[in-house]
């Protein structure tokens, strides 16, 4: 089918008539500015082709023109095309009411009416193809900005397909396909969730859980049976704890040994009792005994007493005799101690006074030889002083201390050294004679002699007899002017100081310093003398030696008295005897005291013992008394002892007899232990038939709840349950199984499918980017475009891009339908705005590529761009509708 | 002197059908409490004063007091009649356990538990000789007492047991020996065991009655009592084997090709007649079907699901492969045969889950493009 003219009236902006006639079999364009009508003109061809002429539709109202004052108009659209081997003219009137829309078709060669009315949209069918009217033109059209994944209707895409299933011999899926395809997935869906994380869902999500209910009531009702095992094994166990703690046999061997232990007990405690008593008994009998024993002790301890104090009073009375006696004797003697004492002290007062008398002698006697002593010293000391004297102006004298000779020598050093230097700087002459020739070398008036050197210090000139005179002068060598100026200046300070001290040369230096050094030596010797002879000067001495004269001077020295060490001994004695005396007179004063203290004693312990007696005397008065007390007391020993040893043989015997407190201890611990045992026994007892009745009873709740019969019920319906689930599984992985051998098929099968329509478009792709293939989904929508190995999802390419594809998709479409013998022409309004040059150029390439093989009509406001577009160029003319 | 007495054993009274669906489960309970009602019957018309259950009353240790009371109740009825139960490995006596709380609810008059191991005179000259166990498992033979058992001369020594005597393997019930030579060391007129599920004549004067009731698919014979007639401890012994099972347990393994092939059971169970509603069947299916046959075979197994009171089918062993009209079916789908083909072909190769998850698929395929979809569940 191909397009030869559009003529559209009161169709959006052309309210007048207009026509475009000329549509040529190849490439058509028409362009022109912004609102020329291309968009309305491309609408009103779809609209002709697409809609019927009374629908009343978005569509077909948007055709209607606007006039002036708002009132709308009827849209009529009129093309002419060529279809099989006639060209035709539809005419459409697009209305709301039925009396103003109306179609004719014509044979628009002959003018003859073909259809007129609703067989006009039959006719229609049946001359562009066996699908709906003009959606194989949709199809191929293309829209401004339109480039979104092209979305076929049901007819657009049957139109396709009947094309390719002209090419393709074996048509991958079907109907049935998708319907089995979309059950699977439903009964899929049915059991678990879609995507990644399949998870159970409806009846196998039911399944499982309850699955797990019942796995858990299982476990729980094993668990109470097991419970249910063990309460009755306790139970076993507490049963033949009864049965062991309530056998008679065990219960009479308990009592047995208890009561055997309880008579052990009593007996142990009658003859502990008796021990008692017996040993109470005892110790009255022992105590009865011992005062027995004592009241006669004491007895004959009292007559014993009278014995005694008879002789001791007796005694005491010849005693104080005696002592009375020694009193006497006594006081003799201290009155004679008291006399030598006496007489030792007038001697020792005469001894005394005679050795002070040679003391007195002695000390005149050595204050003599003193004064001698001491005028020696007054002498020897003046003496000193003198020498003293004379040595310390010699001293002054000499100059030559140590201090300057120490200088001279230093001085005399240097002076040696620079001297030495200067020389030794200064030039030599030496004198060799010829023999014969000795002594004819003078120098100033004097000989030289042979061998003799002589330094030349100054101008100086050698007379040599004969000859003549040879002047030698040593040069000016200014670095020793000042060693010279220097040892100038020494030499005079040595010279100074020789002077100074007396001295002709350093050598009479050292003499005179010798000199000084033996006179200083002198003066120290004196002074050390006079040191000696009077360390605190010669007038303290002086006054020493006055002073003694003028008090010892007359004394005189007696002639009879002893020797000294006599004197001394004699007074010694003296002492001795007079000490001696005095204690002679303390011992016998002491004595004495002693002598007359003890008679007092006497006196007094006689005095106490009469009484004692006299006082005892008064219970025994005579020897008859005290016999008769003695039968009497005798007796009472006698029966105490008799009594004790009945009450020592009883109490031995309880005491062989009676257990000791550790075997009664062991025995009451025994008893205890026995009660306890029975006393366990009993509440243990108890406690079992405690337990035994809570077990009972829980068991009998037990049986209540049918715990073993609930176990296997459970357990059977686990099994079922599992089953079920498994079952569910089975069902899920066949399943899946299918749908993913379904989807396998239908990818495989769409590949094939779609190969026809790639084979079409991939020339035109290639013509506009290299090496490229599009990709398809489901139906025939662009998913996307693979370049080399890299595939883009169609929403990530820019708009460019998607308009460029959206084209040459279509130009595929077009070329397989004209290939199939279906042609139709491919409609673009405004498709290629976003394309840049380089891209656009290689699209007029494909264009016209594409016009090769049916009808393109292209409707563009970039005029001077699709310049280059070449085709035949279309005009919007004014339509005479009467034409 | 003529004694007669029915000799029963493994009544497992309490036994939970948990597998089974709820109805199906009480009315199997229900019949091993039947199973009493008919000894009792076949005792009165036997003219048995005695009725010997060797073990196994009860099948769980701690039954409800209701299951406790109901074999009492049916016992009671028949007041001619003697009981003497015997604990065996399931009702083991224990302290606390069934027979102390059957104690403690009272036993009717004419119920006896035999639980000392000690011969008591239960008929004029017949001394009954109770083995009760005291456990579910011992090694020492619990009739070993027998032999040294004091009864008076001439007596009657009727032994009565719970154990084994062959080495029954895995088939036996329980870990309890019994010497089989104890008929003749303990001077017995007759030994009547229990335990093992089937009649089994051990010899003239043993023998094992097995259960009243079957409680599975056995491959013993199970639902029987035995009619014991002695004439005198040396005297032949007469047992005679009586039906008492409500329900038949029956198993059948069928290889088909087609679900027709299923016509042919269903004509066997009809002529057995018995009453569909007392079969239980437990069918197991091998060979090898078309895809649309297994379709059929599926209805037809559902019709016996219906027609029976318990239908158990094992299918693991039956596969399904599409056969030329079959493929001829999926092929005319477009795409639908390629499907197919490759679930085939994975059916084919995969021995395990793999091929049997694509056999699957290739039936759900069958069952949602050919058949328009069933019940995922089925």
């Amino acid at each position: 089918m191909k397009i030869r003219s559009v003529r559209l009236r009161e169709v959006g902006c052309f309210v007048d008539p207009v026509k475009i006639e000329g549509l040529v079999d190849g490439l058509n364009v028409l362009a022109g500015p912004n609102e020329l009508g291309k968009s309305t003109i491309f609408r009103a061809l779809r609209t002709l082709f697409q809609e019927r002429y009374h629908s009343n539709n978005a569509q077909t109202k948007r055709l209607r023109s606007l006039r002036e004052g708002a009132r709308v108009g009827i849209p009529l659209i009129e093309a002419e095309f060529e279809a099989g081997d006639a060209v035709w003219r539809l005419r459409k009137q697009f209305a709301a009411s039925k009396t103003s829309a109306h179609a004719t078709l014509h044979d628009a060669n002959g003018g003859q009416l073909v259809a007129r009315g609703p067989e006009v949209e039959e006719q229609l069918q049946a001359l562009i193809g066996g699908v709906e009217v003009g959606e194989r033109f949709g199809l191929l059209w293309a829209e401004q900005g339109h480039f979104e994944p092209i979305k076929l209707r049901g007819g657009q895409e049957a139109a396709l397909r009947q094309a390719i299933e002209q090419e393709v011999e074996s048509v991958a899926v079907g109907a049935q396909f998708r319907e089995v395809q979309t059950k699977v997935r439903e009964a899929l869906a049915e059991l678990e969730s879609e995507g990644k994380q399949r998870k159970p869902r409806g009846r196998y999500k039911d399944a499982i859980e309850r699955k797990e209910e019942l796995g858990d009531a299982f476990a729980a009702a094993r668990e109470a049976a097991d419970r249910a095992q063990q309460r009755l094994k306790r139970l076993a166990d507490l049963r033949e704890s009864r049965e062991r703690l309530s056998a008679p046999e065990r219960q009479a061997e308990l009592q047995h040994k208890l009561a055997a232990v309880r008579s052990q007990l009593e007996e142990a405690r009658q003859s502990r009792a008796h021990r008692e008593r017996a040993e109470l008994a005892l110790k009255e009998a022992m105590l009865n005994r011992k005062t027995a024993d004592g009241e006669f002790a004491r007895f004959e301890e009292m007559r014993a007493t009278l014995k005694k104090l008879s002789s001791e009073i007796g005694g005491a009375e010849g005693q104080l005799a005696l002592t009375r006696e020694q009193v006497a004797a006594k006081n003799l003697a201290f009155a004679a101690a008291r006399e030598a004492q006496q007489e030792a002290e007038r001697n020792e007062t005469r001894a005394r006074e005679v050795l002070r008398a040679v003391e007195e002698a002695e000390r005149v006697r050595l204050t003599k030889d003193s004064l001698e002593q001491l005028r020696k010293r007054l002498k020897g000391g003046n003496a000193a002083q003198r020498a003293i004297d004379e040595q310390t102006a010699l001293v002054n004298k000499n100059g030559a201390t140590l201090a300057r000779l120490k200088q001279i020598r230093a001085l005399y050093s240097e002076v040696r050294e620079g001297a030495t230097r200067l020389a030794a700087a200064r030039p030599t002459v030496s004198v060799g004679y010829f023999e014969g020739a000795e002594g004819r070398v003078r120098v100033d008036g004097r000989v030289l002699d042979d061998g003799e050197t002589l330094n030349v210090e100054k101008l100086t000139k050698l007379e040599v007899g004969d000859v003549g005179e040879i002047t030698i002068e040593p040069g000016v060598q200014e670095e020793l002017v000042d060693d010279r100026i220097d040892l100038e200046a020494r030499q005079h300070q040595l010279e100074d100081f020789l002077r100074e001290i007396g001295a002709t040369d350093p050598a009479h230096a050292e003499i005179l310093g010798e000199e000084r050094s033996e006179t200083e030596n002198g003066l120290a010797q004196a002074t050390a003398r006079l040191a000696l002879f009077a360390p605190n000067g010669l007038a303290a001495l002086a006054q020493e030696i006055s002073d003694l004269e003028r008090l010892h001077g007359s004394a005189a020295v007696r002639d009879d008295l002893p020797e000294r060490g006599s004197a001394e001994q004699a007074a010694a004695d003296a002492q001795n005897a007079r000490a001696l005396a005095t204690n002679a007179i303390e011992q016998q004063g002491q004595d004495l005291a002693t002598a007359k203290a003890h008679a007092a004693a006497l006196v007094g312990q006689l005095d106490g013992l009469k009484a004692d007696l006299a006082a005892r005397r008064s219970l025994l008065p005579n020897d008859a008394a005290v016999e008769e007390k003695r039968r009497v007391l005798e007796a009472d020993v006698g029966r105490s002892v008799g009594t004790h040893e009945e009450a020592m043989a009883s109490a031995e015997m309880w005491r062989a007899r009676t257990p000791d407190d550790s075997a009664l201890e062991t025995l009451v611990l025994r008893e205890k232990r026995l009660r306890q045992q029975e006393e366990n026994g009993q509440r243990e007892l108890q406690e079992l038939e405690a337990e035994m009745r809570a077990i009972e009873a829980q068991l009998e709740r037990d049986g209540d709840d049918g715990v073993g019969e609930r176990v296997g019920e459970l357990e059977g319906q686990v099994t079922q349950a599992d089953e079920q689930v498994c079952r569910y599984q089975s069902e899920i992985e066949a399943l899946r199984m299918l749908g993913e051998t379904l989807g396998d098929v239908q990818g495989e099968a769409r590949e094939t499918y779609l190969e026809p329509v790639g084979k079409r478009i991939r020339p035109y792709l290639e013509m506009v980017f290299d090496e490229a293939n599009v990709d398809f989904g489901d139906g025939f929508d662009v998913t996307g475009l693979t370049r080399g190995a890299r595939t883009e999802m169609l929403g990530h390419l820019s708009d460019g891009t998607r308009e460029q594809i959206a084209v040459l998709v279509r130009l595929g479409f077009a070329r397989l339908l004209a290939e199939r013998g279906q042609p139709a022409p491919v409609i673009l309004d405004d498709a290629l705005v976003f394309s840049d040059d380089s891209r656009i150029e290689r699209l007029f390439d494909a264009l016209q590529l594409a016009a090769q093989s049916h009808q393109v009509i292209v409707l563009t406001c970039r005029e001077r761009t699709f310049e280059m577009l070449g085709g035949n160029r279309l005009h919007i003319e004014p339509w005479e509708v009467g034409e | 002197m003529t004694f007669r007495f029915m000799h029963t054993a493994d009544w497992q009274i309490g036994k939970v059908f948990g597998g089974f669906d709820h109805d199906t489960a009480g009315l199997l309970k229900e019949a091993r409490l039947g199973a009493i009602d008919r000894i009792g019957d076949a005792a009165v018309a036997a003219g048995a004063r005695h009725v010997l259950v060797a073990g196994d009353v009860y099948d769980v240790s701690v039954p409800e007091t209701r299951t406790l009371r109901q074999p009492l109740e049916r016992m009671r009825r028949y007041e001619a009649v003697t009981w003497h139960l015997l604990p065996g490995n399931h009702d083991h006596l224990r302290d606390g356990g069934i027979w102390d709380r059957l104690t403690a609810i009272g036993l009717p008059d004419n119920v006896i538990a035999h639980l000392e191991a000690s011969p008591s005179e239960i008929q004029n000259g017949i001394w009954l000789l109770p083995a009760p166990l005291k456990g579910r498992a011992t090694s020492l033979d619990p009739t070993a007492w027998m032999d040294s058992a004091v009864t008076p001369d001439g007596a009657v020594r009727i032994g009565l047991a719970h154990g084994s005597v062959r080495d029954f393997g895995t088939a036996g019930e329980t870990s309890v020996r019994i010497d089989p030579r104890r008929v003749k060391l303990a001077g017995l007129a007759y030994l009547a065991l229990g335990d093992w599920h089937g009649v089994l004549k051990i010899s003239d004067r043993c023998w094992y009655c097995g259960t009243p009731e079957p409680d599975r698919w056995p491959d013993n014979d199970p639902g029987h009592a035995l009619a014991v007639q002695v004439d005198g401890h040396d005297q032949a012994v007469e047992v005679a084997v009586l039906e008492t099972a409500t329900y038949r347990w029956l198993k059948r393994s069928q290889r088909i090709e087609a679900a027709g092939d299923l016509n042919a059971l269903s004509k066997e169970l009809a002529g057995l007649e018995l009453e569909n509603s007392r079969l239980m069947l437990h069918l197991t299916l091998t060979g090898s079907v078309s895809l649309r046959e297994r379709a059929a075979v599926d209805a037809k197994l559902e019709e016996f699901s219906g027609r029976y009171r318990h239908l158990l089918c094992d299918q693991a062993a039956l596969h399904s492969q599409p056969d030329s009209e079959d493929h001829e079916q999926l092929a005319a789908m477009e795409g639908i045969g390629t499907v197919a083909a490759r679930l085939g072909e994975i059916a084919a190769q995969e021995q395990g889950a793999q091929g049997q998850i694509a056999e699957r698929a290739l039936l759900r395929l069958y069952e949602l493009a050919v058949a328009g979809g069933k019940d995922a569940e089925r």
